[in-house]
């Protein structure tokens, strides 16, 4: 029993490590963008749109998955700092004050990917395992 | 009396006349222009605490309860409840009542157009609030709130327009 326990503890903390390591989503953007990898604070701030252009003065598109989609939450955990609801309240107040647009949330990794191709300036993200085609898929630092 | 003499006393009696007369007359005219002005002066004393001062007050009104109505929407979305959104009409129908109770102080036409622009972004934000409510995603649902947006700014810039002073 006591065996089969440590088994398992150390199972979980196979899977937690390896978690941590490789995160459960992959930022895309357009094959174009020159960007090799991205800035944290500029990800967060394209995605709440405090930031409407990239570098070379590209409009931004922000793209975003459904609330519900676990890759949503990951993302959102991981990148936004913020829980999914917390962003929903902060779009919320900002569509109904008249003052922003919020992303628009796509159903599944292959809606993003084929958003992503259909704009210059997207920045949208997938789940690992996502075939993404001629996306490019950039780290953040 | 010599007739020399009573000529130049008729004359100088023509004379004190004619500066009375004139004295008279401009006094006269005087008096009518002072109670012209003053008349005037009351009625443009009237317009502006029959109309200008409820006019001015109205601006505030209507951006407070203008708030409120997108407040209410946004209140409702957040807490996925369609009867508060259902709610809100009551809302709408305040700022109804606010313009028609300005009927002296707004133009009938201003009026008119401010509460039909109210009524389009009230019908615009209740689609959107419903489709956010149901939980709608996707890039048609972006568009239905860049509409709803749109209106919004008319509307606000309609009531700055209405309740301004620059505007008889």
């Amino acid at each position: 029993m006591l065996l089969w326990s440590l088994l398992g503890l150390a199972t979980f903390a196979g899977r937690a490590t390896h978690a941590e390591s490789v995160p459960p989503f992959r930022i895309l953007i357009h094959p174009e963008n020159p960007l090799a990898s991205l800035n944290k604070d500029f990800v967060i701030d394209v995605f709440l749109k405090r930031t409407t252009r990239w570098h070379d003065g590209e409009t931004a598109h922000p793209v975003d998955q459904r609330a519900d989609a676990a890759v949503r939450q990951s993302f959102s955990d991981n990148v936004l700092r913020r829980s999914v609801s917390a962003i929903k309240r902060y779009w919320q107040q900002r569509i109904f004050s008249g003052r922003d647009l919020p992303p628009p949330e796509l159903d599944g990794d292959e809606a993003v990917v084929g958003y992503v191709l259909k704009h210059r300036g997207a920045i949208g993200y997938v789940s690992s395992s996502a075939k993404i085609g001629r996306a490019k898929a950039v780290p953040v630092q | 009396m010599t007739d020399s003499r009573r000529s130049v006393l008729d004359s100088l009696r023509a004379r004190l006349l004619l500066i009375v007369g004139s004295a008279a007359l401009a006094l006269l005219v005087t008096l009518i222009g002072s109670a012209w002005i003053a008349a005037q002066q009351t009625r443009d004393l009237r317009d502006v605490e029959q109309r200008l001062i409820p006019k001015l007050e109205l601006g505030p009104k209507l951006e407070t309860e203008f708030d409120h109505l997108h407040q209410a929407m946004q209140d409702a979305v957040a807490a996925q409840d369609a009867p508060a959104l259902s709610g809100t009409v009551s809302k709408r129908n305040h700022l109804f009542e606010l313009i028609a109770a300005a009927r002296g102080v707004l133009d009938p036409s201003d009026a008119a157009v401010l509460r039909f622009t109210i009524h389009d972004y009230y019908q615009a934000a209740e689609d959107v609030s419903r489709r956010l409510i149901a939980g709608e995603t996707g890039e048609g649902v972006v568009e239905r709130i860049a509409s709803m947006q749109a209106q919004q700014a008319r509307v606000e810039a309609l009531i700055k327009r209405t309740t301004g002073l620059s505007r008889g």
